[in-house]
């Protein structure tokens, strides 16, 4: 999977966001706050093609944390990025 | 005949073409203050060509948005060169259209000059473009009302309704030598890394046409409440207080990321504050001092 183009991932005062817009017809924008290690998931995420199971090792080597704590993590915070419409699978 | 008439807001500058016959300071009059001579050093933002002639036609038009305000009633369309501006100043009134690029570089506009309100509705365009135009260029065409005091900006923010000329009169009252620089519709730029604020030729229902800008010292969005307070906001706290008056077009991605990236550089460089507020006194002296004490 990879995520959808048109999204940023802003940096201010040391805070991490999107900012999607969300909606085509009615003018509504949503901001979404990112903690730190999310914020670099994305940014790791960001570069290409990705699967839970890439990022979670990737997480493994960049953070001090067991494989299952990772995987599950990953797992818990790609599946809201789905739900936020931000994920976009390969073969569509 | 056709003449070019050049204008300078929030030193950005913009030509006017309009036909020969049409007296530019009965058509546009809250554009004079900010007349220039043509420069040919200095990049133009966009122009601008009110013609009588027929549009080319357009197709594949989707109407991506429409609204009703003081700008008349305007549908803005997508369509294959960028965009269509449709707008009619009353219900029953003659409509006026607008064709621009994308970036809003080259805007041409087919004009309704019997139309009793053919200057407002030229003016309201001019604002859209310019609006759009300057996204591009580190700056935000945003909706509020704004005084300068000791030489210093202060921008107020709010839904309609909400208080932003109330505010506004009231700093004008209670604190000597302040003075309105816009009262609906101010430009903020960023200049060698400083937030700056300029007044435009668009102020809603004021007639306040400034052609000066100085150093922003604060931006805060007012809500009413039954106690004047003020709290200091920062990070995605303030981004979120100031992007609902900033003018883009959220259906353009790459034009809301642009905006995006020079707000959060607003951010960064800006006091942004929420003052819950009454219509008195008190409430300027409580989001002054909020303000200073940041």
């Amino acid at each position: 999977m990879k995520l959808k183009d048109g999204l940023t991932l802003r940096t201010i005062c040391n805070q991490h966001m999107i900012v999607d817009l969300c909606d085509d017809v009615v003018n509504m924008t949503n901001v979404y706050t990112l903690n730190d290690v999310a914020a670099w998931l994305w940014q790791e995420a960001s570069k290409g093609d990705f699967t839970v199971d890439t990022l979670t090792a990737q997480l493994c080597e960049e953070y001090e944390v067991d494989s299952e704590t990772a995987h599950r993590d990953v797992h818990t915070l790609i599946t809201s990025w789905q739900e936020f419409g931000w994920v976009e699978d390969n073969d569509k | 005949m056709i003449k070019e008439h050049f204008f300078r807001i929030a030193d950005f500058i913009f030509s006017v073409k309009v036909p020969k016959t049409q007296d530019i300071v009965v058509l546009l009059p809250s554009l004079i203050p900010f007349r220039c001579e043509k420069t040919e050093a200095e990049p133009i933002l966009f122009r601008f060509e009110a013609f009588s002639d027929e549009l080319p036609c357009e197709t594949e038009e989707k109407v991506i948005g429409e609204s009703e305000n003081d700008l008349g009633f305007t549908r803005l369309k997508k369509c294959l060169c960028g965009y269509k501006v449709e707008l009619k100043f009353t219900t029953e009134g003659a409509i006026h259209m607008m064709i621009a690029d994308s970036r809003f570089k080259e805007c041409k506009a087919v004009m309704c000059w019997e139309d009793a309100y053919v200057g407002s509705a030229l003016c309201s365009l001019l604002r859209i473009a310019f609006a759009q135009a300057v996204v591009w260029h580190n700056a935000i065409s945003i909706h509020a009302s704004v005084v300068k005091y000791r030489g210093v900006g202060y921008l107020f923010m709010g839904k309609s309704g909400t208080g932003k000329s109330t505010h506004s009169s009231i700093w004008q009252q209670n604190f000597d030598e302040c003075t309105l620089l816009n009262d609906d519709n101010p430009t903020i730029r960023i200049v060698d890394g400083k937030p700056m604020v300029y007044g435009t030729a668009w102020s809603g229902k004021t007639p306040c046409y400034k052609n000066e800008g100085c150093p922003l010292g604060g931006m805060v969005r007012l809500y009413q409440a039954s106690e004047n307070s003020f709290t200091a906001l920062s990070g995605v706290e303030a981004f979120m207080a100031v992007l609902p008056g900033c003018s883009v077009i959220r259906q353009d991605v790459e034009q809301y990321n642009t905006l995006c990236a020079t707000l959060t550089e607003f951010i960064q460089c800006t006091k942004v504050g929420r003052l819950d507020c009454l219509p008195n006194a008190e409430a300027a002296q409580v989001c002054y001092a909020g303000l200073l004490q940041e």
